[in-house]
């Protein structure tokens, strides 16, 4: 069966959405590594045999994210903010948009036809993105996906002082060296973390909208519960949030064809 | 008289025991700093005492400095290592005017007068970026150790720029640039043009005046010196051992404040240390 790609080639994993002609969807993703484009191409492979998809099929394949030109096969290149308000558009309207990547945090305002404004990057500090959940998971010896659970049972949330993703590793070290319960530690972290992505949310003056979260940190119920604390509402976050941007470039693909 | 100082840093601990009547240093040393500040003291001072032929009750005044200042029971005065290392700096290097001080986790500039004091200094230490954290942040990516990163930028006939500021996102730039294809001298070449790029952005705020004098255990990097040389466009002066110049600051400043005191005040002073009463918490 026909079927179109999209790629999502990011600093720390590589997603891979599948979208056959009678709207099957399958996905696939790998740590990223040190070779972006050899990962890439194991990433398409595994994503076909897991599918059941020869390559002969393929109508179209559509990259995206920081190692989009790092493509070793023949693919077009979309902007990341496009395939994100081009995932988001189909399930929400207009919205104020967060992702939460593994390294940087974006937001941008979405209309109901879809139209970006407003967009912001964390382009030169890590501190509000999933790096400082993945390192905080990382010393608490807990698979990331229960660092929301571990947080839920805290009694006091640690207060860091520093923000830097670097730093704040050393200030988890110290506080487990200090005796403090790694769900007080774990609370604090989301907190932390929650505090850096509400100040570029509020920077986008974007107050007013609903807020749909998608990326890989968006999948930590800790920083969404933390978030939503501070906003005083509830946030939305998309269904396989680490997917939605190669869903994007996937449904650009899509398009692409439709359109020729 | 006999004078210490012992500065506690974050990634290294320093100590130098100077001979005030002969201006000499009669003996230094450098361990690396653990969790433990109190036992850590006490040992670098008994190490560095019995390099000097002499033993820590022969010390008679001692000036603890470094993040760590506080955990050193037996000094006999805390002085910030701003103070210490614009000291040091000036003792080595009379003509000095700007201090660029690259710690293992904070960086910071100091700005001298004419009488070489303090006149004013900035700080960071909030943000791995600019520290030695960041080239360590590096090394562990690259799986290059410190020395050979050094060596291989060195070698680079070209530099990539690398804008990025967060060590985090330095990686991914790192990462991306070697999938392309650039070959790894030139990436690391880059890499601390930009390092000392961030440092020289702070310590502008300053206004740089000649000389300008690089310290810390960061700065031992030849590659970095190279750079900012190159930032700069005019010479930089290292000291033989850039780690001591804050230890060697406090030392001289222990002759100082020790020099102000009769012969029965400190030997009080000496009466009320003690060595053997070190707690470990």
């Amino acid at each position: 069966m026909s079927f179109v790609i999209g790629l999502d080639i990011g600093a720390v994993f590589v997603k891979a959405v599948l979208l056959t002609e009678d709207g099957r969807t399958v996905c696939w993703r790998e740590k990223s590594g040190k070779n972006y484009g050899e990962t890439a191409e194991r990433v398409r492979v595994r994503l076909l045999e897991v599918a059941g998809e020869s390559t002969g099929d393929c109508r179209g394949v559509a990259v995206t994210g920081c190692g989009a030109g790092c493509l070793s096969f023949p693919g077009q290149k979309f902007n990341e903010m496009v395939c994100l308000a081009r995932a988001v558009s189909e399930t929400a309207g207009s919205c104020a948009v967060l992702d939460l990547g593994g390294q940087s945090c974006r937001t941008a305002a979405l209309d109901e036809k879809g139209r970006l404004s407003a967009v912001a990057f964390s382009e030169k500090c890590a501190s509000g993105s999933g790096n400082v959940l993945e390192k905080a998971a990382n010393v608490l010896h807990v698979p990331f996906e229960e660092l929301a659970i571990l947080s839920e049972g805290a009694n006091t949330p640690v207060e860091f002082t520093v923000s830097c993703a670097v730093f704040m590793e050393s200030e988890i070290i110290t506080a487990i060296a200090n005796g403090k319960r790694p769900q007080d530690i774990a609370a604090g972290v989301h907190m932390a973390v929650a505090q850096k992505i509400c100040a570029m949310l509020s920077k986008a003056h974007q107050e007013a909208l609903p807020v749909v979260a998608s990326g890989g940190a968006a999948a930590d119920a800790g920083v969404i519960r933390a978030l939503e604390g501070l906003l005083g509402r509830s946030v939305t976050v998309m269904n396989a949030p680490q997917f939605t941007i190669a869903r994007g470039a996937a449904l650009s693909a899509l398009d692409q064809v439709h359109s020729t | 008289m006999i004078t210490a100082g012992i500065d506690i840093g974050s990634t290294m601990t320093k100590a130098v025991i100077l001979d005030t009547d002969q201006n000499a240093v009669l003996a230094s040393s450098i361990v690396e700093t653990g969790a433990e500040h109190r036992t850590l003291a006490l040992f670098i001072l008994e190490d560095t005492a019995k390099k000097a032929g002499l033993s820590c009750g022969q010390v008679a005044f001692i000036v603890g400095t470094g993040y760590g200042r506080l955990n050193i029971p037996f000094a006999d005065k805390q002085i910030t290592e701003i103070t210490c290392h614009a000291k040091g700096v000036c003792h080595l290097f009379p003509q000095a005017r700007t201090i660029i001080e690259v710690g293992g986790q904070d960086s910071k500039a100091i700005k001298l007068t004419e009488e070489g004091t303090v006149g004013d200094f900035v700080m960071n230490n909030k943000c791995a970026a600019g520290t030695g954290r960041f080239l360590q942040c590096v090394s562990e990516t690259l799986e290059v150790s410190l020395s050979e990163m050094n060596e291989l930028a060195l070698r680079a006939g070209d530099a990539m720029p690398v804008s990025s500021l967060c060590a985090i996102f330095a990686q991914q730039e790192i990462i991306s640039a070697l999938s392309r294809g650039t070959p790894v001298e030139v990436v690391l070449a880059g890499m601390y043009g930009g390092f000392a790029r961030k440092i020289l952005t702070m310590a502008n705020s300053l206004r740089i005046e000649r000389e300008v004098v690089l310290t810390g255990g960061t700065c031992k990097h030849a590659a970095l010196q190279a750079a900012f040389r190159r930032e700069l466009g005019f010479d930089v002066l290292i000291p033989e051992e850039p780690l001591l110049t804050g230890a060697l600051g406090a030392a001289l400043l222990a002759g100082k404040y020790g020099g102000r005191l009769s012969r029965e005040e400190l030997e009080a002073l000496q009466l009320r240390r003690s060595f053997t009463s070190v707690e470990i918490s």
